[in-house]
C-alpha cells in the first residue's frame, strides 16, 4: 500500500483510465448541449444514434481486428462496396430482398476472409493486405456500377435503415445487437479469449495449441461481415448507393476503437469502450456541424481527440496498478 | 518408456543437436545441463512438439511418434513449462491454466465459457503447488514465482505422464525452489517421468535421479547421479572433461 499524495495521484490516474472515457463523453455533451443550440433535442439524439449505426458497426468488427494486434483499412471500402451490391442486386437483377441481404453480407465475409487467408499464409501484416483490399474493394465499386449511384431501391428495404420498433430506429436496434454479439464474442467464447491471446502473446497462444492463423482469419472475417453489414445499413437509410461514399469513414472508424481504449498494440480492448468512442466521435461531429465548424477544423479536432485518448491510454495503462 | 533416438537439428546453417539419445522411463527425474546454446531448450521443445528434429526419431512405449505442433505431444501426455513460461500477460492466471483447453458449457449449438470451474480448479492447483496466485488476476501483475505456479499448473491439468521443466528454479524465492522441488518428487512418486533443465547443480542434485549433459548439441555424459559429482558434471559442462 503507498501512502499520501502518491497513493492518490495513482489512484486518481487509474480512475480517470477506466471512467475517463465516459467523463470525456459527458463533458463533451454538456459542452455541445449548451453551446448548439438544437444538440439536445430527440430528433437531434435520434438523428446521432442512427449516424453512429455504420460507424458503430464497422467499429465493432475492427475493434476485434485490432485486439488481434492487427489492423483493417479496408472497412469504410467493403462497406460502400455492400452498398453498391445489395444496391445493383436489389435494382438490376430484381432479386429479393432476404437473399439480397445474404449475398452482400457474403462479400463481406469474402473479402475479410481473404485478407486473412493471404496476409497469413504468406506471412504479412493484415495492414498491407487491407490496404490492398481497400483499393481493390473501392475498384470494384466503381467499376460494376460504372461510376453511377444507383436508386429506386424496393420499399420494403427501407425499413432497416429508417423504420422504427416504437421509439427505438431499427438500425440502432441492429447496432446494439451487432454491439452485444461482439461483446459476447470476445468475454464468453473461447475463441474470445484466443483473439486476446493471439494479440497478448502470439508466441505464447501457439506453445499452447492456438491456431494463430486461424484466429486471425475469423478476425478479418467478422470485419469483413460487420463493413458489409453496415454498407447494407447506410443503402437502406439512404435508399441509394454510391460507388464514391464513406471515403472518411474509416478514420471515423478508427477514431472510435481507438479512443475506446482498445490497443493498437493488441491483447486489450472492450466493446462498451468502442460503444462510447462512436458516441464520442459521431456526437462530436453532429455538434460541430450545428455549430457552423467545417469539415476541415472538425478534421483537426477528430485529431486532437485521438491523441489525447492515446495519451490517457498510455498513462492509465503505465501508473496504475 | 520414452526414447530419442540420433535426433539432430539444424537452424538453417546451425547444428543445434547432433545425433543425441536418451531413453526416459516413469518414475524418473531426468536431469539435463550443458551451457548456453547447448541444445538443451531445443531438444526439449522437439519432445514437446514445437520442432519436428531435422534427423532422427521419438518413440513413445515402443511406437513411433512424431509431434508436428504442441498439442499433439499434450494428447501423449506430454507437458512442458517453457523457459519463458509462455504466459500472456494481459490474460488472467486461470485463462492462462486453460489456454487451449477451455472448460465450457453448451447451450444448443453454441459453448460458453465456464469460469467457475475453471477459476475454481486453478485455485485447487494454485493450493497443490502451496502457492499464492489469485485464478481471477492478471498475469501481468504478478511476481515471478506467482508466474511460475500458473505455468507449473498448466500441466498439472491433464494427467501427464512426462513433464518437461526448462529452468523452472531460475526466477523464484527459496522457499518456492524448494517447493518445487517437493513437487517433482511427488509427480516422480506417482510414476510421473521428468526432464528437469536448470542451471542450479544443487536443485539438479537435490532431486534428480540421472543426469544427461549436452555440449555444443551433442551428449557427453548420460549416467545416474549417485555416480557423478558437482566437479565432473561441471567439467563435462565447460569441456574440461571431454565426455564420460
Amino acid at each position: 500500500m503507498k501512502k499520501g499524495t502518491e497513493f492518490i495521484g495513482l489512484n486518481f490516474l487509474s480512475f480517470v483510465s477506466k471512467y475517463g472515457l465516459v467523463f470525456a463523453l459527458f463533458i463533451m455533451l454538456t459542452i455541445l448541449s449548451v453551446t448548439a443550440e438544437y444538440f439536445l433535442t430527440y430528433s437531434n439524439i435520434t438523428n446521432i444514434l442512427l449516424q453512429s449505426v455504420n460507424i458503430g458497426i464497422m467499429a465493432a468488427g475492427l475493434t476485434v481486428v485490432i485486439i488481434v494486434a492487427e489492423i483493417d483499412l479496408a472497412v469504410a471500402a467493403i462497406q460502400t462496396l455492400a452498398a453498391v451490391v445489395v444496391a445493383m442486386l436489389l435494382v438490376n437483377y430484381g432479386i429479393p430482398i432476404f437473399p439480397a441481404i445474404v449475398l452482400t453480407l457474403f462479400v463481406g465475409i469474402i473479402a475479410g476472409a481473404f485478407s486473412g487467408v493471404f496476409a497469413g499464409w504468406f506471412a504479412i501484416p493484415a495492414f498491407i493486405l487491407t490496404l490492398a483490399m481497400n483499393s481493390l474493394a473501392r475498384g470494384t465499386a466503381l467499376i460494376i456500377t460504372d461510376q453511377n449511384s444507383i436508386w429506386g431501391l424496393p420499399e420494403g428495404f427501407a425499413f432497416i435503415g429508417q423504420g422504427y420498433v416504437g421509439p427505438v430506429p431499427f438500425a440502432v436496434i441492429i447496432m446494439v445487437l451487432v454491439f452485444v454479439v461482439v461483446h459476447v464474442l470476445l468475454t464468453r467464447t473461447s475463441l474470445g479469449t484466443y483473439i486476446y491471446a493471439v494479440g497478448g502473446n502470439i508466441e505464447a497462444a501457439r506453445a499452447n495449441g492456438i491456431n494463430v492463423f486461424l484466429v486471425k482469419v475469423l478476425a478479418l472475417t467478422i470485419s469483413g461481415f460487420c463493413s458489409a453489414l453496415a454498407g447494407i445499413v447506410i443503402a437502406s437509410r439512404l435508399m441509394a448507393a454510391q460507388p464514391i461514399m464513406g471515403l472518411w469513414d474509416l478514420m471515423d472508424v478508427i477514431a472510435a476503437v481507438v479512443i475506446g481504449g482498445t490497443s493498437l498494440l493488441g491483447g486489450e480492448g472492450r466493446i462498451i469502450g468502442t460503444v462510447i468512442g462512436t458516441l464520442i466521435i459521431v456526437s462530436m461531429r453532429n455538434g460541430l456541424n450545428l455549430l457552423g465548424i467545417s469539415p476541415d477544423w472538425q478534421l483537426i479536432g477528430i485529431g486532437v481527440i485521438i491523441v489525447l485518448a492515446i495519451l490517457f491510454d498510455y498513462f492509465g495503462r503505465n501508473k496504475a496498478i | 518408456m520414452l526414447s530419442l533416438n540420433s535426433i539432430s537439428k539444424n537452424f538453417g546453417s546451425i547444428r543445434a543437436l547432433n545425433s543425441v539419445s536418451l531413453t526416459l522411463n516413469p518414475g524418473e527425474v531426468l536431469g539435463l545441463m550443458g551451457d548456453n546454446g547447448a541444445g538443451k531448450s531445443t531438444l526439449v521443445k522437439i519432445v514437446a512438439g514445437s520442432f519436428l528434429p531435422s534427423e532422427g526419431a521419438m518413440h513413445l512405449d515402443g511406437e513411433e511418434v512424431k509431434f508436428s505442433r504442441p498439442l499433439d505431444a499434450r494428447h501423449n501426455k506430454i507437458e512442458i513449462v517453457y523457459q519463458d513460461l509462455a504466459l500472456c500477460n494481459n490474460l488472467t492466471a486461470a485463462q492462462n491454466v486453460f489456454l487451449g483447453r477451455e472448460l465450457k458449457h453448451r447451450l444448443g449449438p453454441l459453448s460458453f465459457l465456464d469460469y467457475r470451474s475453471m477459476n475454481k480448479k486453478a485455485e485447487e492447483l494454485f493450493d497443490e503447488l502451496k502457492s499464492s496466485p489469485r485464478p481471477r488476476d492478471l498475469v501481468r501483475q504478478m511476481s515471478g514465482g506467482q508466474r511460475q505456479a500458473v505455468a507449473i499448473a498448466r500441466t498439472l491439468l491433464s494427467e501427464a505422464r512426462i513433464i518437461l521443466m526448462d529452468e523452472p528454479t531460475a526466477a523464484i524465492s527459496v522457499r518456492q525452489v524448494s517447493e518445487v522441488l517437493d513437487l517433482m518428487r511427488r509427480l516422480r512418486d506417482e510414476n510421473v517421468a521428468i526432464v528437469f533443465i536448470s542451471h542450479r547443480m544443487p536443485d539438479v542434485f537435490a532431486v534428480c535421479d540421472r543426469i544427461i549433459v549436452l555440449r555444443h548439441g551433442e551428449k557427453v555424459a548420460d549416467k545416474r547421479i549417485a555416480q557423478s559429482s558437482t566437479e565432473e558434471v561441471t567439467g563435462l559442462i565447460t569441456g574440461a572433461i571431454s565426455s564420460v
